[in-house]
């Protein structure tokens, strides 16, 4: 792991334990910075797809819904009652697994469509998500599933939305996240250049499925209850609103969109419904004046890993501790 | 033989693009492919990379098939290309578009990846080392860090070449490479192409209208017209070939 990031991580790491179990925040507060968490995990997953790899997607919350089941399955219908606590983070491992299976299969339609047809399938997944738990009695059906407990804690949320920043970071500056670049720039002068284009395909499509199903396993535990209509178009197109807002291609550009839509949707709540009209006319008024978003293509320094280029272009840093 | 073209014909709906191609290709040959504008040049370098699928015939590389595979497979194999009309990744580096050309000889799986561990950073630091040696080679280390589309023509050509070089080729094909240069960029490309070709012990296949750049680089030539091989030889041979002159050469190109 890199020195600039360790550091940082256990630090921010404490402090949000300490806040969660001294209750040094308002718990209002503490709501707000959870979905700010989640949020973030969220964007800067499906930044992955709309933004590095050029596609768009717009069916990721039927990945966060598939998460937000299968943890509360685990949590309240498979494991003892007096494990569920200490096997909270398995359930949220085990969402994003059988979340990032299915974005797999998704990734399939993708290796022979691409652009508007590829959103219509993501579309038409949303959809199949949503009605076929809309049926499933088992789950509650449109009802909802309740019952869930309150699992999910300021520290988790940190620990996750730090997993899910390092994570994609991680893969983006890697030759997997290079391969993805250039599917997204030229799929023919890709595969010349010795792209696998399938493999960069289905492993970013796997990535990030897994982080939204990790969010819709803290949503689930943090809310307690989840029904289909939680997780319809609306969800997903919350999730475009930050990714466009914050700047697609741009890690940073997704932490940025998710905490300001996060946080300014709690400060127009006392305008009711209306917020529901605001934030849509904000973001049309954003893509007039900024196209390219908040960030637009850019990244914060810190994230990206010093294994690089120095400015002056000839020389070579790399401060990252390296084996030999 | 590095490459052995048997029967290799392709069409387009109802158009023949190349009909019953065969060629051989020793190791370390300089090859030119020369013929009028639509013989069907492009489209035999397409069917050697997997970009398109031949009608019928087979493609061997050291007679391992090649009809049927994957373009990234075959890259995999050793064939590197450039393409016609230059196809960068145009808002990726300078760096980026040849760190790319080592994806099929990266060996760190998603763990390794996600993880970012010792091992891989020491593979990212060696595919740095790798990408610069040859960016400093061809003169491009200035510009690392330049988007690829912001560079003029002749250096995106050269960017172009040195990505191809980075996928570790032993068969490499260039389509057209002196498009659009000068006599001085022609001649030092003629200088480029036969020294590249020792140090790296290639063997290049070249499509080429310009008769000077083939004539001087090549030790033999194809010439196609209407997807047919009317001709082959050495450069000699070809210039004074009654039918060659008369397809081709005559036509004052
Ligand atoms: N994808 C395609 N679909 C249909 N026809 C094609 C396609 N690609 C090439 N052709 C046709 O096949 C024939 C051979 O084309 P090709 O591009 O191989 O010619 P070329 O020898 O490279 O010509 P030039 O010197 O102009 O580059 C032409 O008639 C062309 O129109
Ligand atoms: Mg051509």
């Amino acid at each position: 792991m890199s020195k600039g990031f360790f550091l940082p991580l256990v630090s921010v790491l404490l402090v949000s334990h300490l806040i969660t179990a001294y209750g040094l925040l308002d718990s209002y507060v503490q709501l707000v910075l959870m979905y700010v968490g989640i949020n973030i995990i969220l964007s800067v997953s499906l930044n992955l797809i709309n933004g590095y790899m050029g596609e768009f997607s717009v069916g990721h919350a039927g990945f966060m819904a598939i998460g937000a089941y299968t943890s509360a399955i685990l949590t309240v219908r498979m494991f003892p009652d007096a494990l569920a606590p200490w096997l909270f983070p398995i359930a949220v491992v085990a969402a994003g697994v059988v979340t990032a299976i299915v974005g797999a299969l998704l990734a399939i339609p993708s290796f022979k469509t691409r652009g508007d047809y590829l959103a219509i399938v993501t579309l038409a997944f949303g959809m199949i998500v949503k009605s076929v738990l809309e049926n499933m009695d088992s789950l509650g059906a449109a009802r909802g599933f309740l019952g869930i407990s309150k699992y999910t804690n300021l520290t988790w949320v940190v620990f996750w939305a730090m997993a899910a920043v390092w994570m994609v970071r991680n893969f983006i500056y890697s030759s997997f996240g290079r391969g993805v670049l250039s599917v997204r720039e030229d799929e023919i002068a890709a595969s010349a250049a010795g792209v696998n284009t399938r493999q960069v395909k289905l492993f970013a499509f796997t990535l990030s499925s897994f982080f939204a199903g990790v969010a819709g396993a803290l949503y689930a535990h943090l809310l307690m209850f989840i029904n289909p209509k939680m997780f319809d178009l609306t969800k997903s197109t919350e999730m475009l609103i930050m990714v466009y807002l914050g700047g697609i291609g741009s890690i940073g550009g997704s932490i940025v969109g998710a905490m300001i839509y996060t946080v300014l949707l709690e400060l127009l709540r006392p305008l009711g419904i209306w917020r529901m009209v605001l934030m849509p006319i904000m973001l049309v008024l954003l893509m007039i004046l900024r196209p390219r978003g908040i960030m637009g293509l850019s990244e914060f320094r810190w994230l990206i890993p010093s294994v690089g280029v120095s400015s002056k272009g000839a020389k070579i840093v790399q401060d990252d501790a390296v084996g030999d | 033989m590095l490459l052995v073209i048997d029967n290799l014909s392709h069409s387009f709906g109802g158009l023949a693009a190349l009909t019953n191609i065969s060629i051989v290709v020793p190791e370390h040959q300089l090859l030119g492919i020369i013929g009028p504008n639509g013989s069907g040049k492009t489209t035999l370098f397409n069917l050697i990379t997997g970009m398109y699928r031949a009608s019928s015939g087979s493609i061997r590389l050291k007679g391992q098939e090649l009809v049927g595979r994957a373009p990234a497979a075959i890259t995999r194999m050793a064939v590197a290309r450039t393409f016609q009309n230059i196809r960068l990744f145009k808002t990726l580096s300078v760096l980026d578009n040849v760190r790319i050309a080592r994806y099929g000889k990266a060996a760190c799986g998603p763990f390794d990846t996600l993880f970012r561990t010792g091992r891989f950073l020491k593979e990212e630091g060696l595919i740095i080392d790798q990408a610069m040696e040859l960016l400093t080679l061809f003169e491009l280390d200035r510009y690392v860090e330049a988007p690829a589309g912001s560079l003029p023509y002749g250096q995106q050509r050269q960017l172009e070449f040195a990505r191809a070089l980075a996928t570790d080729p032993v068969l490499l094909l260039l389509d057209e490479p002196a498009a659009g240069m000068n006599p001085y960029e022609v001649g030092k490309l003629n200088e480029q192409l036969q020294w590249v070709a020792k140090r790296f012990a290639l063997t290049i296949i070249l499509i080429e209208h310009h008769m000077g750049l083939v004539m001087e680089v090549c030790q033999r030539v194809v010439v196609l017209d209407f997807g047919v091989v009317i001709a082959e030889g050495t450069p000699e041979e070809v210039r004074n070939d009654p039918r060659v002159i008369d397809v081709y050469l005559g036509k004052g190109s």
